[in-house]
C-alpha cells in the first residue's frame, strides 16, 4: 500500500519526538509511567547535586531530583524531588546530600523516620539532620588533618627523590642540598611529631564519635568508615615515609661524616653561617605550604569531601 | 508590445550583443534568424528577464524589465510562454504533469479541467498518447513538442519559440508551423520565433530580424528577405535555399556553412 | 562603465547569477579577483539563502515539495544513517572497553563514556558526514542538472520563484529531518553499543546503563540536537547553493556535486567546533 508523503513524514517526526522524550527520561532515571509525588528538602550545600540525580532511601533508588534552586533569601538550597509511590517515606524522615561529587555519584539520601509514623504528604519538606558539635568539628578538621599528613608525606617523598638524585651525582652542589635537607628534616620531624599527636587525638575522637554516628545514619556511616580508613592509611603512609626517611638520613649522616673527614673545604662550608639562613627559609616554606593546606584542604584532598556531607 | 532598447551583453570577454534595438509589435509573428552562436537565445532570454543586459532596457507592455521588482517581473512573465531550445522539461515529472505544472500553480482550473486542457495541448502538437511518459522516454523531437505544449498551455499573450522545428521531420515541422500560425490567428498571440529554418520563416513570419555580428543587421517584412541590401543575410538565405532545394533529406539543425 | 555597476544587480533581478554575473570582471587584476572570490561566494550564498527564506510567504504553493523533500532527505536516509550509527556505536564500545581494561576502573565507566560521546558528537557528526554525501551530493546534482538543462529558467519564466520553489523546501526539510535522523542515530548507536558490550563480554547492559545514567546530562542530547539542526542547514543550503549556481554542462554538475559534498563536510567540522566552543 502506498502511503502519502505527508503521512510518512508526520509519522517519522512523531516517532522521533517520542523516542527522544522517552530516551531522555530513561537516561534521566525518571520513572516513566508510574505515578510519582513531590517532596522538598533544604540543604546548606548542594555539593554538586543536579536535577536527574537519584534519591535513595537505605541505598535503594526511590526517586530522582527534579530541580535544585538556591533560595536567594535564606541562602539555602531548595531541592525538589520526584518520588515513586511505592516506598513509604514516613514523617520524621531526614534528607541529606551524599556521595562523591568528583565521581558524579552525588545523590539525595533519605533516612527514614520511625516506622510507625504516617507517610509524608506530597509537597512536604524533609528535615535535614543537624550535625552534633563533635561531629561538626570532625567534619571540619578531618580533611585538613588528613591533607596535612598527606602533604607532609608528599614533601618527604619529593625531598627524598631529589636527594637520591643528588646523592647519585657526586659533582652536584651537595653542600647546599645537604644543608637544606638537614634543615628540612628537622623541621619535618617537628611538624609531623606535632601533628601526629593531633592526629591520634583526632582518631580517638573519631572512633568515639563513630559509635553514635552509626546509629545516626546507616548509610553515611559507611562513608565515615571510609574516611577513617583513609586517615589511618594516611598515617600509615606517613609512618612508612618517616621510616624510609630515617633510613635515608642515616645514609646521609655517613656521607656527611665522610665529607667532614675527607675535605677541609667541605667541612668549612658545612659550618658556613649562610647555611642556617637557607635552612630557615626552607622551614618557613614548608610552614606556608602546611598553612595553605590547612586553609583549603579541599583543594588538595578532594576525595575526602564525603566527610563533609554530615 | 516588447521594446528592446540598445541592449548590450557580454559574458566575460565575449561580447554577444552590442547595442541591439528591436520592437516586437502586438499580434505579429517575428522571426529572429542568425548563425549558430550569434546570440539569438541570449536575446530571447533578455525578453523575459532571465538575463539582465549590461546596458540598455527591455520594456514589456511599457514596463522596464531591468528595473521592475521581482514580484512585478514574475507577473510580467506570466504573460509569456517560452519554448526553450533544449525543451527544459522537468524530468522528474511525466509529460502530462509537465504541461499541467503551470496550470496547477497559476490557474484556477479544477483537476478535471486541467486534464482536458493538457490533453488538448498534447493533441495540438500531435502527441495525444505520451502523457504518461517521462521526458527521458521521449525522442528529442517529442520532447520539444511536449515543451511547446507546456509553453502554450497557459494561453499566454506572448510566445517565444526557440527553434521550434529543429530536430523535427518536415511533416511535423509543418504541423508546428501551422500551430504557430493558428495560435497567432485565433488567440492573437504575439510570437517570436527563433529559427535557422528558412522554410519555417517563410511559412510563419510577418517580419524577420537578422542577427549578425552582435547586432541586428537587418529587420524587415518577410517578403523582402530575398532582395535586401545586406550581403550577410543574402548569403544566409541563399544557403538555406540551397538546402531546401537539395534532394537529400536535411535536418534544419544543420548549420548553413559560413 | 565601471566594474562595480556592472556586477551590481537590483534585488529583484539577476535570477541566474552564474549566467548573469560572471565571476571575472576585466577591471580588477586576476590575483585580487581570486582573493576576493571566497567573499563573493559567501555573499552570493547568503543572498540566495536569504531569498529562499524571504519567499516563505508563498510557501503554501510549495508545501507539497516540502514533503517530497522530507521523504527523500529524511526518511530515505534512515537506513544508511542507522547503519553508520550501528557501526560507530559498536566500535566505540569495543575500543573504550579495550582502553579502560584495568581492574581499577569500574566497567560502568564504559557506558558513561560511550553514551554521551554518541549523543554529543559521534551520532550527529557521523550522520552529518553520511548525509553530506547522500543528501548534499544528490541535491547539488539535481539542481545542477536543472540549471544546465534550463529547467530553472523554465520555472522562472512560468512566474514561479525558483529559489523558493527549489531551495526553501530542501533547506527546511534538512533542518527538520536531520534532528529526526539524529535521534535514529543515537538510539541505534547506543543500542548497538549496549549490545556489543553484552555480546562481546565487555560489560552487561545494566552496567552500561548505570554508567550512562550516572553521567547523563540533558545538555548532551540538547547540544547534539542543536548540532543536527545546524548540520541539516549546512548540508542542504551548501548543496542548494552549489547546485543552483552550476555552470558548464555535465562537468559543471560534477564539480558542483563534489564541492557540495566536500564543503558540507568541512563546514560540518567547523560548525561542530563552534557549537562545542560556544555551548560547552
Ligand atoms: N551563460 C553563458 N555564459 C557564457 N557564454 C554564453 C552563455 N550563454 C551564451 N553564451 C555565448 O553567447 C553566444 C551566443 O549564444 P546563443 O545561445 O545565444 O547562440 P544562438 O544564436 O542561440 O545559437 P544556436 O542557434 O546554436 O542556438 C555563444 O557564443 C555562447 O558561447
Ligand atoms: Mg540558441
Amino acid at each position: 500500500m502506498q502511503y502519502s508523503n505527508e503521512l510518512k513524514v508526520g509519522a517519522a517526526i512523531i516517532l522521533a519526538v517520542v523516542a527522544a522524550f522517552v530516551g531522555i527520561r530513561f537516561f534521566q532515571n525518571v520513572p516513566l509511567f508510574e505515578s510519582s509525588y513531590t517532596l522538598y528538602a533544604e540543604f546548606d550545600n548542594a555539593n554538586g547535586l543536579v536535577s536527574g540525580k537519584p534519591v535513595r532511601m537505605k541505598g535503594v533508588k526511590v526517586g530522582s531530583v527534579e530541580r535544585v534552586q538556591l533560595d536567594p533569601q535564606s541562602q539555602t538550597v531548595r531541592v525538589e524531588m520526584k518520588l515513586e509511590r511505592g516506598p513509604r517515606v514516613p514523617e520524621g524522615s531526614e534528607a541529606s546530600v551524599a556521595g562523591i561529587s568528583a565521581l558524579g555519584g552525588v545523590h539525595v539520601s533519605i533516612a527514614p523516620g520511625p516506622r510507625n509514623n504516617p507517610q509524608l504528604a506530597p509537597g512536604a519538606t524533609l528535615g535535614t539532620p543537624d550535625a552534633p558539635s563533635s561531629l561538626g568539628r570532625l567534619t571540619e578538621q578531618a580533611p585538613a588533618l588528613a591533607s596535612k599528613a598527606d602533604s607532609v608525606l608528599r614533601n618527604t617523598n619529593a625531598t627524598m627523590a631529589s636527594l637520591n638524585r643528588l646523592l647519585r651525582r657526586p659533582d652536584s652542589d651537595l653542600r647546599q642540598s645537604l644543608a637544606a635537607l638537614r634543615g628540612m628534616a628537622t623541621d619535618l620531624e617537628q611538624v609531623t611529631d606535632a601533628e601526629k599527636a593531633t592526629l591520634r587525638r583526632l582518631l580517638q575522637n573519631l572512633e568515639s564519635v563513630s559509635g553514635d554516628l552509626r546509629d545516626f545514619t546507616g548509610e553515611n556511616s559507611d562513608s565515615l568508615d571510609v574516611a577513617i580508613r583513609r586517615l589511618n592509611q594516611s598515617l600509615d603512609r606517613l609512618n612508612r615515609g618517616l621510616a624510609s626517611f630515617e633510613q635515608t638520613s642515616a645514609t646521609l649522616d655517613t656521607i656527611a661524616t665522610k665529607l667532614n673527614e675527607g675535605s677541609g673545604t667541605a667541612g668549612r662550608l658545612l659550618n658556613d653561617p649562610g647555611l642556617y639562613v637557607r635552612l630557615d627559609s626552607a622551614a618557613a616554606q614548608a610552614n606556608t605550604l602546611l598553612k595553605d593546606f590547612q586553609n583549603d584542604p579541599g583543594r588538595y584532598l578532594e576525595d575526602l569531601t564525603l566527610v563533609k556531607v554530615f | 508590445m516588447i521594446e528592446v532598447r540598445n541592449i548590450s551583453k557580454s559574458f566575460g570577454d565575449l561580447q554577444v550583443l552590442s547595442d541591439v534595438s528591436l520592437d516586437v509589435r502586438e499580434g505579429e509573428k517575428l522571426a529572429i534568424i542568425g548563425r549558430s552562436g550569434s546570440g539569438k537565445s541570449v536575446l530571447m532570454k533578455h525578453l523575459v528577464g532571465l538575463l539582465k543586459p549590461d546596458t540598455g532596457h527591455v520594456y514589456v507592455d511599457d514596463q522596464d524589465l531591468c528595473c521592475a521588482s521581482y514580484e512585478r517581473l514574475r507577473e510580467l512573465r506570466k504573460r509569456f510562454g517560452v519554448l526553450f531550445q533544449g525543451g527544459a522539461l522537468f524530468d522528474s515529472m511525466s509529460s502530462f504533469e509537465n504541461i499541467a505544472f503551470p496550470l496547477r500553480y497559476f490557474s484556477s482550473l479544477s483537476d478535471a479541467e486541467i486534464e482536458t486542457r493538457v490533453q488538448d495541448c498534447l493533441d495540438l502538437v500531435n502527441l495525444s498518447d505520451v502523457g504518461a511518459k517521462n521526458p527521458s522516454e521521449l525522442s528529442g523531437g517529442m520532447r520539444k513538442r511536449v515543451a511547446l505544449a507546456r509553453a502554450i498551455s497557459m494561453e499566454p499573450a506572448y510566445i517565444l519559440y526557440d527553434e521550434p522545428t529543429s530536430g523535427l521531420d518536415p511533416e511535423t515541422s509543418n504541423t508546428i508551423n501551422d500551430l504557430i500560425n493558428q495560435l497567432a490567428r485565433e488567440l492573437n498571440v504575439t510570437s517570436v520565433v527563433i529559427t535557422h529554418d528558412m522554410h519555417s520563416v517563410l511559412e510563419v513570419a510577418d517580419r524577420v530580424a537578422f542577427l549578425h555580428n552582435q547586432d541586428l543587421e537587418w529587420v524587415g517584412p518577410v517578403a523582402e528577405v530575398h532582395d535586401c541590401a545586406s550581403p550577410n543575410l543574402n548569403s544566409f538565405v541563399r544557403a538555406s535555399e540551397y538546402k531546401i532545394g537539395d534532394p537529400s533529406p536535411t535536418s534544419p539543425l544543420s548549420e548553413p556553412s559560413p | 562603465m565601471d566594474a562595480l555597476s556592472k556586477t551590481y544587480t537590483p534585488p529583484g533581478l539577476a535570477l541566474s547569477p552564474p549566467l548573469d554575473v560572471p565571476f571575472q570582471t576585466a577591471a580588477r587584476p586576476a590575483v585580487l579577483d581570486s582573493l576576493l572570490a571566497p567573499f563573493r561566494a559567501l555573499g552570493q550564498y547568503a543572498i540566495l539563502i536569504g531569498r529562499a527564506f524571504a519567499s516563505v510567504d508563498e510557501f503554501r504553493m510549495y508545501w507539497k515539495n516540502l514533503f517530497i523533500q522530507m521523504v527523500r532527505i529524511g526518511i530515505d536516509s534512515v537506513p544508511i544513517v542507522a547503519l553508520a550509527a550501528a557501526f560507530s556505536g559498536a566500535v566505540l564500545t569495543v575500543q573504550t572497553a579495550y582502553q579502560l581494561e584495568t581492574p581499577f576502573i569500574p566497567k560502568t565507566i564504559i557506558g558513561s563514556i560511550v553514551a554521551p560521546s554518541i549523543m554529543l558528537e559521534l551520532g550527529v557528526v557521523v550522520a552529518g558526514f553520511i548525509l553530506a554525501g547522500r543528501v548534499g551530493a544528490r541535491i547539488a546534482a539535481e539542481l545542477g542538472t536543472m540549471r544546465v538543462s534550463e529547467q530553472i529558467d523554465a520555472l522562472e519564466v512560468m512566474g514561479l520563484n525558483s529559489i523558493g520553489f527549489l531551495i526553501l523546501p530542501r533547506v527546511l526539510a534538512g533542518v527538520v529531518m536531520f534532528p529526526m535522523l539524529y535521534v535514529v542515530s543515537c538510539i541505534v548507536g547506543i543500542g548497538t553499543g549496549i549490545l556489543t558490550g553484552e555480546v562481546g563480554g565487555f560489560l552487561s547492559a545494566s552496567e552500561f546503563l548505570e554508567g550512562a545514567r550516572q553521567f547523563f546530562q540533558l545538555l548532551d542530547p540538547l547540544i547534539g540536537f542543536i548540532k543536527s539542526v545546524a548540520f541539516g542547514f549546512i548540508v542542504t543550503s551548501i548543496a542548494c547553493y552549489k547546485g543552483y549556481y552550476t555552470g558548464g554542462g555535465a562537468v559543471g554538475v560534477g564539480d558542483s556535486t563534489t564541492q557540495a559534498a566536500v564543503l558540507s563536510c568541512v563546514f560540518i567540522l567547523v560548525a561542530d567546533l563552534l557549537v562545542a566552543m560556544l555551548l560547552l
